[in-house]
């Protein structure tokens, strides 16, 4: 009961944000460009230009077409990607979507299972070489340019290896095009469909072999925030008083890091954890583009540059759907690791 | 600090010092002033009617015209505490004159004429003798313990090679910036097209030209050279981006915690909606919003995206500061609002600002350059290190240098900016500092 009025009312409060975050967009979408010229070729009659501007109430009045915009988003349409094709913007969505989750999932799932025991270590082994090294590794990962990292990886990975004759890793794009000419997204997701309704072992592999350096490059700067994280509240915790009782108990160091202390320094990291999704999607922008990997920040890039209203209004509206939600999921993760909070 | 009534032994009986000194404050602050309205009209007249051949430089002033300003009615007062002879004028003047200088010297020759003005006021504090006498003593008096906090920090920074390392690495590329059309053999844009993808260390084609020391790219450009007239380019847009970023955040986040109620909601509900943005695309759409693809713009859409960050900081700041007891003490002798959140609560809430900003230099570096990777920048040919990995990009495979060496400057100079800012939060943290 209360949990449920809890998320009713986080879900009332998200509103105004995300409205705020579609005006800003719309407005400054509206302005960017022409949105006519994309409808426009040099076989449009010149007669008929007037006409698509009828259709698409370009021609309305500012704030008309904003109601226009806004009502129509309300009742499920989002309007058409002029720049893909002229489909549907929720189509392109549907398509599109799941190749950026997939990465952006595979690359928080690296960063937790490397980021978290990275952080343990480097902050139980304090001013040892261990953890010097971690925080160097770590620091890079928030100073690294991702697309540089990107390009680095696929020269030593992918071409190098390839000149030498070795077995390398692809160098883009989310499965052998060649190899799987008769393969079809079911669900979007390769790792899924290639096993339950392909039920393709060696294109499940191929997905994971394309998966890895994208993955990589996208996961290493969450990977260092949550190791940094992760290391700054273990060694809080790590200073309280209760750890001194346990310690002097005669428990074992592991156990009491293992077990009293860690789940006490997680709650900042899952903090940390849930804002670096929202920012994952934003890297994945840079990330897809260098990886030929079609997924939404790619379809953004290209939208802005074609200066397409509705695929851009869309792109943002969604990402900042999934911040939204991504928040609250941290809320109530965070009910679980901590008794004290009450959802109030 | 006003200890006026302390010092009584030491007034001099002769004030014409202090006045002498006063004129040539005043003189200092009327100029800054005229100036500053001078530039700062300009600009809005240039905005307003569009004149299309408005010279370079006005436009290229803005900021500073604005900061002259306030430098300018900040020396007024000063003047008028100098005549009173407060004693928070002289630390005061020296600290104001410092940044003046700083400020200046970005404006090119009638810059440094004024940097010479606010000199020789600094001067005229040490060299006046009545003015010395009086001041000098209570001086050191009142910065005795800074002087031993400052030696403290001095110690604990020479305990940690990281830090030092990362604040060479800084000075030297500022310096190396700066000293590019001194040393680099090369100019930003001169290309030699018989040169083009030549190895690190080869010879121009040309036998009386130099060496290329990290090779050319597809069109002949030394990469060495372009790397440095580059750093130009990319420390000035980080720096100016913080900047504008912390000073508007702090000015908004401050007065939203400070006074609370209703201004507070409408700064979080704004920041709120920064935060659910998407920052990179919504630095793409601003730029291309602003028309035209530059550096200039990338800069002003990485402003607009930037400050909420620093809105928040200090509004959870300033919401515990301004419960404590030496706010209520500087309201109950009847100071007002603004001086209480300008010299009270704001300077005990920079240190976690400082930390931030100085990192996040390092990360605005990497969007900065990330946007004009993607293609948002300046137009091909401008030395500038994202866009020149995007070009490197399409001859990858048989000149790599060409996107190793930028790519290398950018990673080197934000993590030399992020092990700073580690430095000095593990430096300034009073949790941290004694143990």
């Amino acid at each position: 009961m209360k949990l449920r009025d809890f998320i009713l009312r986080r879900v009332l409060l998200a509103i105004p944000v995300v409205f705020g975050v579609l005006t800003i967009t719309w407005f400054l979408a509206y302005v960017i460009g022409n949105p006519v010229a994309l409808y426009i070729n040099e076989n449009t009659p010149a007669a008929a230009i007037p006409a698509i501007y009828e259709a698409h109430g370009f021609n309305e009045p500012l704030h008309i077409q904003y109601f226009l915009y806004i009502s129509n988003l309300l009742q499920g349409d989002w309007g058409i990607s002029a720049s893909t094709s002229f489909r549907p913007v929720l189509e392109v969505i549907a398509q599109k979507f799941p190749a950026t989750i997939e990465l952006s999932i595979i690359a928080m799932i690296f960063a937790i299972l490397a980021g978290i025991p990275l952080g343990i270590i480097s902050a139980t082994k304090k001013d040892q070489m261990v953890d010097h090294v971690t925080r160097l590794f770590s620091l890079a990962g928030v100073s690294m340019p991702i697309f540089w990292f990107a390009l680095m990886l696929k020269y030593v990975l992918f071409y190098q290896l390839t000149i030498m004759g070795l077995p390398h890793l692809p160098p883009g794009e989310r499965y052998s095009l060649i190899n799987f000419r008769s393969f079809e997204y079911t669900t979007g997701f390769i790792l899924v469909d290639s096993l339950l309704f392909a039920g393709d072992l060696r294109l499940f592999i191929d997905g994971v072999l394309h998966l890895i350096m994208p993955a990589f490059c996208l996961g290493y700067l969450t990977l260092a925030i949550i190791t940094r994280m992760m290391r700054s509240s273990m060694l809080e915790v790590l200073k309280e008083d209760y750890i001194t009782l346990a310690r002097s108990k005669g428990l074992t160091e592991r156990i009491v890091v293992y077990r009293h202390a860690l789940r006490n320094a997680m709650i900042p990291t899952v903090t940390v954890i849930g804002l670096a999704f929202g920012a994952l999607i934003t890297g994945a922008v840079l990330t897809e583009t260098i990886f030929n990997w079609p997924g939404l920040g790619r379809w953004a890039v290209r939208a802005i540059f074609f200066s397409d209203l509705a695929a851009i209004n869309g792109f943002t509206l969604l990402v900042a759907l999934v911040f939204v939600s991504a928040n609250l999921i941290v809320d109530l993760v965070y009910g679980t690791l901590d008794p004290r909070i009450r959802f109030g | 600090m006003e200890t006026t009534i302390d010092n009584a032994e030491n007034a001099p009986q002769d004030s014409s010092q202090f006045n002498f000194l006063y004129i040539s404050l005043l003189f200092a602050a009327i100029i800054g002033i005229v100036f500053g309205i001078a530039i700062t009209g300009a600009n809005i007249g240039v905005a307003i009617l569009n004149i299309v051949d408005a010279p370079e430089f006005i436009s290229e002033w803005g900021l500073q015209g604005l900061i002259s300003l306030v430098l300018g009615y900040i020396t007024y007062r000063m003047a008028k505490a100098v005549k009173n002879k407060e004693m928070w004028a002289f630390s005061s003047s020296l600290y104001i004159n410092i940044i003046a200088i700083v400020v200046y010297l970005t404006m090119g020759w009638p810059g440094i004429a004024l940097a010479a003005l606010s000199i020789l006021s600094v001067m005229l504090l040490f060299l006046l003798s009545g003015v010395n006498q009086y001041w000098y003593p209570n001086f050191q008096e009142d910065m005795k313990p800074r002087i031993k906090e400052t030696r403290y920090s001095i110690f604990l920074l020479r305990k940690s090679p990281l830090v030092v390392g990362g604040i060479i690495v800084l000075v030297a590329f500022v310096a190396l910036a700066f000293l590019a059309p001194v040393f680099a053999p090369y100019g930003p844009e001169q290309r030699i097209w018989a040169d083009s993808n030549l190895p690190p260390g080869s010879a121009s084609t040309d036998p009386e030209l130099p060496v290329h020391y990290w090779g050319t790219d597809d069109s002949g450009g030394d990469i060495f050279s372009r790397i440095f007239y580059g750093a130009q380019i990319d420390l000035r847009i980080s720096v100016m981006v913080v900047l504008v970023a912390v000073t508007v955040g702090t000015a908004i986040g401050a007065v939203a915690g400070y006074y609370g109620g209703k201004i507070d909601e409408l700064v979080m509900r704004v920041t709120d909606v920064f935060f659910a943005f998407p920052g990179l695309v919504l630095a793409m759409a601003i730029v291309m919003a602003l028309g035209e693809r530059s550096m200039d713009n990338i800069s002003v859409a990485l402003m607009i995206t930037w400050w909420p960050s620093y809105a928040r900081l200090v509004r959870g700041q300033v919401l515990t500061e301004r419960e404590k007891l030496y706010v209520e003490a500087a309201r109950s002798v009847g100071a007002s609002d603004g001086r209480i959140l300008l010299f009270h609560v704001i300077p005990n809430t920079i240190q976690p600002i400082i930390v931030q900003a100085t990192m996040d230099t390092g990360s605005v570096l990497l969007v900065a350059a990330g946007l004009a990777f993607i293609g948002f920048g300046p137009p091909a040919g401008i030395a500038e290190w994202g866009l020149m990995i995007a070009i490197g990009q399409n001859y990858f495979t048989i000149a790599p240098w060409a996107v190793f060496f930028p790519g290398m400057a950018i990673l080197v100079v934000a993590l030399s900016f992020n092990l700073v800012g580690d430095g000095i939060r593990d430096i300034m943290d009073p949790k941290l500092r004694r143990r």
